[in-house]
């Protein structure tokens, strides 16, 4: 079920009034747990099963893992949900992959392989919710949270609907308390829950499918060489579309589980006013970076162990964290070029303790320009269907090509333009706070003047019902 | 017990919420009818959008024995399905898409083992032979849709339809944010690949997929010239190949055999 559909509409409508009529708390978890399988159920029913299957695992492996005092079993039980989570990811997200490979490389050796074609679908969401379950496991093997007594609690936080299928990435510890009293109504929270609901259906289909997505798909889809204009102007489209789109997605959840009575955390941090790579990481799909720092780098050893070391395990990290996109090697590529500009980063800031320059207001934009121009560049292997199209791009972002095309209507880059500039003057002013202090800061008509707007503007966008990028992950 | 290890809460912004809410509403409603009185005066009316979903809940009505008929727009605006429903004895199933191929359908209707009924295939050779592109995957996201549409894209679908029939700015085609930015005169860079605009609204849908023209186009005047002259540069006038078609109209009913008739108009 989309956030930007029909269906979604009346069946919010329906849960969050039944929600709030309810008395009993335990009545009301019980809805929201029906409610997050029908959610998900409405894209493909046996796959609610397979959710099910997930949860139902974690939670008995979370309560041997706290019950076990010795460290071998703890081990083995710890070993078991990451592998069989892990495994259940691999096998309907890179089967193929997988195959394919190794046919590759049988071939290489002048061996001929052909392998069966695995016709699976991929559950929706499948990235998300497997991390949403592994953190229970993995917070109890750590020893940061104990265990829920209740199944109930435990599925309802692994498959709470507003968060189920494209994050952010919730973990158990930070929704299982909020399952232990009933949240009081309060109307202020419901509304501005609803405001943001309003901004983030903008954000989607307003800015990202209406505005952007268009130009980006004439430009990554065009099989002959592009001039230099269009080619940067198609990158620079994609990467607002992709932040407009996810981050759109999130700020839904968010003001979902808000009109809910719930709090999630902020997916994204105006990141494209980042400074350097690693504050775009702590800007850009918060939920996932956090998970992989807690859960991948600092295990590995983080930057305890010497500059090199910490360099290698950031482009480690990287790899996984491109892999986990997709299925393919061009989310590979995106991967290690971002571990890359973290490794570089790191090994410049070690020449540069002592720079007191590079703290000033033009000196912070320049860099962030910097940023947000590699970043894009890093962008072109993300949405590139091969490596054909990406060198193809590339060499038009750089005037490679001796004869090129211009595809982009005059429209179409006044699009991007006016979008992208509004992105960067929206983003570098509110680097440093909140949405919630500056629209606290804000008078009330021109709130009022900004949700009409916004709502109008969906209205008029109607029947653009795209799916969201994020749910292919 | 839960080993809380998070007590985050969200700040909500300090303003008049309940006050900003209600104006909103009604600032938003009075927006909504304004804009819909504006689409009527200039002679929009509500109509079905022309989507997969609508496609494929045709393509549902598909029984066995069927009569379908599938194609181009040249399908889908001339085939009259009460005039062949009463020469054929049965109601034909509109699945023709204006600007596709017909192939995927073809195949798909010659995949599915279940039926053995009459396939009606408007065929114009730069489309039906199209080797891929826009034309080949129009229908294929229909064909993909029908075979994968999902409880949730039904349920949306039953909702939209309603809806559609009683609001005239959903018409996506042209009332859109994206299609009312496309109708700006912006000129574009000399060179530049652009395709050209396609004209405006000339027809309405109905739950069959039947495509009507409106009054304001099927009778001269402005809208019909614009409507002429946007297609002008893709496709030549027809009028011999509508001559055509009404004699082959008229000779159907007479037929009991089921068979396939192909059409073929000149690009």
């Amino acid at each position: 079920m989309l956030f930007n559909s029909l269906t979604f509409v009346v069946f919010f409508a329906v849960v969050v009034s039944a929600y709030w009529m309810m008395d009993s708390w335990r009545g009301r978890k019980n809805l929201l747990l029906i409610a997050s399988y029908i959610f998900y159920g409405a894209w493909n029913p046996p796959f609610a099963a397979l959710l099910f299957s997930t949860t139902a695992l974690d939670f008995y492996l979370g309560r041997r893992i706290a019950k076990e005092q010795r460290p071998g079993p703890r081990n083995v039980w710890l070993v078991i949900s990451v592998a069989v989570n892990l495994s259940m990811l691999g096998f309907f997200k890179y089967g193929n992959f997988l195959l394919e490979n190794f046919q590759w490389a049988l071939a290489r050796g002048g061996i001929t392989y052909q392998p069966p074609h695995l016709d699976v679908f991929l559950p929706i969401g499948i990235s998300f919710y497997t991390f949403h379950s592994l953190s229970y496991t993995l917070d109890i093997y750590r020893g940061v949270m104990q265990p829920t007594r209740s199944l109930r609690d435990f599925a309802l936080a692994v498959s709470f609907f507003p968060q189920l299928v494209a994050g952010p990435i919730v973990r158990a510890g930070d929704f299982l308390p909020q399952l232990e009293a009933p949240p009081k109504p309060q109307t202020g929270r419901f509304l501005w829950g609803l405001l943001l609901m309003t901004l983030g259906l903008f954000e989607k289909v307003v800015l990202a499918d209406t505005m952007l997505a268009g130009s980006a798909d004439s430009v990554f889809s065009y099989g002959g060489p592009l001039v230099a204009l269009d080619s940067w102007l198609g990158v620079i489209a994609f990467a607002g579309q992709i932040f407009f789109d996810f981050a759109g997605y999130s700020i839904c959840a968010i003001g979902a589980a808000l009109c809910l009575g719930f709090h999630l955390k902020d997916n994204f941090r105006f990141p494209y006013a980042a400074v350097g790579f690693s504050d775009f990481w702590r800007r850009w799909h918060i939920s996932l970076s956090t998970f992989l720092r807690d859960y991948l780098y600092i295990p590995l050893g983080g930057n305890r162990l010497g500059a090199a070391r910490a360099m290698t395990n950031l482009i480690v990290v990287m790899f996984i964290g491109g892999l986990w996109h997709g299925a393919a090697w061009t989310f590979v590529v995106w991967g290690l070029l971002h571990g890359s500009y973290l490794a570089i980063e790191r090994l410049l800031k070690v020449f540069t303790t002592e720079v007191t320059w590079a703290e000033g207001f033009y000196v912070k934009i320049l860099i962030g320009l910097g940023t947000y121009a590699l970043v894009c560049i890093a962008w072109v292997f993300f949405r590139a269907s091969d490596f054909a199209t990406a060198s193809r791009l590339l060499h038009g972002m750089f005037g490679a090509h001796a004869t090129a095309d211009a595809i982009l209507s005059t429209r179409e880059i006044l699009q991007i333009g006016i979008v992208t500039l509004g992105m960067f003057i929206a983003q570098w002013s509110l680097r440093e706070t909140s949405m919630e202090a500056a629209v606290a800061r804000l008078p009330r008509w021109v709130v009022t003047a900004a949700w009409v707007f916004m709502a109008g503007a969906i209205i008029l966008t109607q029947g653009n019902s795209n799916a969201f990028i994020y749910f292919q992950f | 017990m839960h080993s809380s290890t998070s007590n985050f809460e969200r700040p909500i912004p300090a303003q008049p919420w309940r006050g900003i809410a209600v104006l909103v509403v009604i600032v938003t409603l009075l927006c909504a009818i304004a804009w819909e009185v504006r689409c009527r005066t200039v002679g929009y009316g509500p109509t079905l959008n022309d989507t997969e979903d609508l496609w494929a809940q045709a393509r549902r009505r598909l029984k066995p024995g069927s009569v379908v008929i599938i194609g181009d727009s040249r399908a889908w605006f001339d085939s009259d399905l009460d005039e062949l429903e009463r020469g054929l004895g049965s109601r034909p199933v509109q699945l023709a898409q204006p600007g596709s191929c017909a192939f995927p359908v073809l195949e798909d209707l010659a995949n599915d083992e279940a039926f053995h009924g009459t396939i009606v295939c408007s065929i114009v050779p730069r489309m039906f032979f199209a080797p891929g592109g826009p034309l080949v995957e129009n229908a294929r996201k229909a064909v993909k849709r029908f075979h994968t549409q999902t409880l949730a894209q039904r349920a949306s679908h039953l909702l939209a339809v309603p809806l559609e029939e009683h609001v005239a700015f959903l018409k996506e085609r042209d009332l859109t944010t994206e299609a009312l930015l496309k109708e700006l005169p912006i000129p574009n860079r000399p060179g530049a690949l652009v395709p050209p605009r396609t004209p405006p609204y000339f027809q309405t849908v109905d739950r069959e997929r039947r495509a009507r023209m409106t009054a304001s186009c099927a009778h001269p005047g402005r809208l019909q010239t614009r409507v002429k002259m946007g297609w002008a540069r893709l496709f030549t006038p027809r009028h011999h190949q509508i001559t055509f078609r009404g004699r082959w109209l008229r000779s159907v009913p007479g037929r009991r055999s089921k068979r396939v008739f192909a059409t073929r108009t000149r690009p």
